[in-house]
């Protein structure tokens, strides 16, 4: 299997040094380092890599352009290549945006996430191949909500749990491997969930962590 | 002149015209003619002894006490016949004769010189010197005739004395009747509020010269050029003459009482301008209390060095010669305003010096104000700017933290990871580097919640409705979001708002004991509004310090914050900011 070719944005040097070794180390091909929007851009397209890991706050404006370079390269960059969304200050609201904006897999994690290595190098994985990885922090934060709003009583503990992990855009596997159940048993807890809350099943992990994102966004 | 001196002067004159009747025998004529005579001469000392008090700046009340004193003493006569007294009081008679007619020249003088102390004219000065030439030769040869042995010498044939009498009868009755035309031609020369001003002396003061040219008649009658005044019109023209003489006092009294009305006007005028005290106002309304349409207030402008007139225009003052004339009105040595107004208007300096007083309230008031607006402008401009000039510090500060320090603490965690995670044989030394490395993450995010207190990041990256739901999305209070902004905010006026969000949503979380919080932000109109409302247990204090510091801050930047008492419990706090 070829390596997942990979370009990094960071405007700062110290962290996209460290993030290019840590995927080297791990088996990513480095194809381009970066520090501007423009320079992403440019680099994605002369490339066309499996993934950009990419900062959200660059030059020139240091505002949102990770999430723009997102918008930009799923609406005209090069088919294959996936996003991988890194901040210092994660938003409910750009989450949903990332996973509204298109059909094909998404991150939005925390940059903190990078030095868990193992957990970072997992979402990157799943980010190449398709997947969608929505922090945890977001969704615990969308599920303290809801559950003070009164829907979410209806869940027991472990539904919950289970309802948290498809936020975050684990599959049915990831999500029977952190609650040490078996597939078949988590299938079954997504379906009562989705029961629970009237939820139309979804055809596929992206389109479920959207709908679920959706559902607990809304107030 | 004071009262005082007014009242005794009143009594002496009461006296003297009782004695001077008694001295010229005048009660042996019928009754009308000593009251009449009286009537006169003490109407002229009183109306004269008013002016004096009502404007003892002008002469002309003082002149017109000389005049009623002079028409006491020597009041005339010769239509009626000599006295032909014989006893003591012969001599005291006979003086007074010498001094008949001086009471007219006095009035003639009166109103050539009018409104001020001698006529402006050159020919009216030359009159006034005939005439006292006149009257000083008609006394002489009165004199001589009445006291022939004076000089020991019979200067005048006695047969002859009375042709030289009446010769100087004609010639000061004619120049008398020169000065009647003066003066009517001083009344034609004035306009406007001149006019309304001097006309009534002026008329009079013409009619009481003219009139008596009519008396012309017995000299020329005595020199045997005209056939003699048959005696039915002898006592109209008594009638006449002595009309007409009053003229002036009346039309003096007249001006008085006007004047007084006037000072009545002034009154309104500074109770209009108390009410609005703006400079159109105080013009208007001095132009009418003065009875000058023309009159101008005009403002001085240290800026452009000229004077202003009430829209604000540079107006020149008029030249000397003018009709009109300026009363300047200065305070500490500079030039606040000036007065330009008809120069008839100095005939009554006190009301002029109300107007110079209320004028000078006026525009000091404007000025104030005009300063003071100016100041308030510069200290709401740079409250604006020290906020924000803060915001844009606290903005800088959020980035190089971010940008700065997050990052390389950030890369220091995941070095210290990577080493621990690549030190294979020694699990103790991997364990510190872990522990290292979770510190600095640790580090990491203590940076970030610092940051996020001096200016949150998603406002910078995603701008006042983002932020203001990830501010929602992390309240402990359940919070309904209506957000509605069409996200052309400045920096500064987006701080504000999100800064008084956050601020009334801890408020409401730390106090209100609410169940739910609304939060509201829209953008009409070039600005942006947000509402924060509780259904909490209310009671907030608009002036304390925390709500005291947010108005503040929304003030600074032009802003206005509202809190109230939310209907059926709980509290609204709105702030309306301009969005620049």
């Amino acid at each position: 299997m070829s390596r997942t070719r990979v370009v990094v944005a960071d405007d700062s040097t110290l962290v996209r040094d460290g993030i290019s070794r840590l995927l080297s180390d791990e088996g990513f091909d480095v194809v381009g380092q970066v520090g501007t929007l423009d320079d992403l851009m440019r680099v994605t397209n002369d490339t066309a890599p499996d993934l950009v890991v990419t900062d959200i706050r660059m030059p020139p404006a240091f505002r949102d352009e990770g999430i723009e370079a997102a918008r930009r390269i799923r609406a005209d960059g090069p088919k294959h290549t996936k996003v991988l969304v890194l901040s210092q200050f994660l938003e409910a609201e750009f989450a949903l945006r990332l996973i509204e904006d298109g059909e094909r897999g998404i991150g939005y994690l925390l940059k903190d996430r990078i030095v868990d290595i193992a957990e970072f190098v997992d979402a990157a994985r799943r980010v190449a191949r398709g997947g969608s990885v929505i922090d945890p922090s977001i969704v615990t934060t969308l599920l303290t909500r809801q559950r003070r709003s009164g829907p979410l009583d209806q869940l027991s503990e472990r539904e919950l749990q289970v309802l948290g992990l498809m936020a975050e855009g684990r599959s049915n596997a990831g999500i029977a491997d952190r609650v040490f159940v078996t597939e078949k048993t988590v299938e079954g807890y997504v379906g009562t969930i989705f029961g629970k809350l009237g939820l139309a099943t979804a055809a596929d992990d992206h389109r479920r962590v959207l709908a679920v994102l959706k559902y607990l966004q809304r107030s | 002149m004071s009262r005082g001196a007014a009242a005794l002067i009143a009594l002496v004159a009461l006296a003297a015209g009782l004695a001077s009747e008694h001295v010229r025998q005048v009660w042996l004529q019928p009754l009308w003619v000593p009251v009449i005579d009286l009537g006169v001469g003490w109407l002229l000392v009183g109306c004269g002894l008013v002016a004096a008090v009502a404007r003892p700046n002008q002469p002309a009340g003082r002149r017109l006490v000389l005049a009623g004193s002079l028409w006491i003493v020597g009041a005339p006569r010769q239509w009626f016949g000599g006295t032909g007294r014989t006893d003591d009081f012969i001599q005291l008679d006979a003086v007074s004769f010498t001094l008949v007619g001086w009471s007219d020249a006095v009035i003639a003088f009166i109103a050539l010189a009018y409104a001020g102390r001698l006529p402006a004219r050159r020919r009216d000065l030359m009159i006034v010197g005939a005439l006292v030439a006149a009257y000083s030769f008609q006394t002489f040869v009165r004199f001589l005739n009445v006291f022939p042995d004076l000089f020991g010498v019979d200067v005048l044939n006695p047969d002859g004395s009375g042709t030289v009498l009446a010769i100087a009868d004609v010639l000061r009755t004619s120049l008398l009747g020169v000065a009647g035309l003066l003066i009517a031609q001083r009344w034609l020369a004035t306009r406007g509020s001149s006019r309304r001003l001097l006309g009534p002396v002026l008329l009079a003061g013409a009619a009481s010269c003219l009139v008596p040219l009519y008396g012309i008649w017995f000299p020329l009658s005595q020199l045997g050029f005209i056939d003699p005044v048959p005696e039915s019109l002898a006592v109209p023209s008594f009638w006449l003459t002595n009309a007409v003489r009053v003229l002036v006092p009346i039309a003096m009294l007249f001006g008085i009482l006007r004047q007084r009305v006037s000072r009545l006007a002034m009154t309104d005028v500074i109770a209009d301008v108390g009410r609005t005290p703006s400079a159109v106002e105080l013009e208007a309304a001095l132009a009418r209390a003065l009875g000058d349409p023309s009159l101008r207030v005009l403002s001085w402008d240290a800026t452009q060095s000229a004077f202003l007139d009430v829209d604000g225009r540079p107006t020149p003052l008029p030249p000397d010669g003018d009709p009109q004339t300026v009363t300047p009105i200065s305070g500490q040595g500079r030039p606040i305003a000036a007065l330009v107004h008809d120069r008839s208007l100095a005939e009554d300096p006190t009301l002029v010096a109300v107007g110079v007083a209320v004028t000078r309230l006026v525009i000091d008031n404007e000025n104030l104000n005009r300063e003071l607006r100016q100041q308030l402008d510069e200290v709401t401009a740079s409250r604006a700017r020290i906020v924000d000039a803060g915001d844009a510090e606290r903005r800088r500060i959020e980035r190089d933290l971010h940008d700065g320090v997050q990052q390389r603490l950030l890369a220091l965690a995941l070095s210290l990871r990577r080493a621990g995670v690549a030190i294979t044989d020694d699990p103790a030394a991997a364990e510190a580097l872990g522990r290292g490395a979770d510190e600095a993450l640790g580090v990491v995010s203590d940076v970030r919640d610092l940051a996020q207190g001096i200016h949150p990041a998603a406002l910078t990256e995603a701008g006042l409705a983002t932020a203001l739901q990830a501010l929602a999305s992390r309240s402990p209070v359940p919070v309904e979001l209506d957000i509605g902004l069409d996200g052309r905010a400045s920096p500064g006026a987006s701080a504000t708002a999100y800064f008084v969000a956050s601020e009334a949503l801890a408020n409401v979380v730390k106090h209100a004991s609410a169940a739910i919080v609304q939060l509201r932000a829209s953008s009409p109109d070039g600005e942006i509004r947000v509402t924060v409302e509780d259904d909490g247990r209310g009671g907030a204090d608009p002036f304390g310090p925390g709500l005291r510091g947010l108005s503040d801050r929304v003030s600074a930047i032009g802003g206005r914050l509202t809190v109230e008492e939310r209907a059926g419990g709980g509290t609204v706090v709105t702030a309306v900011i301009p969005a620049r």
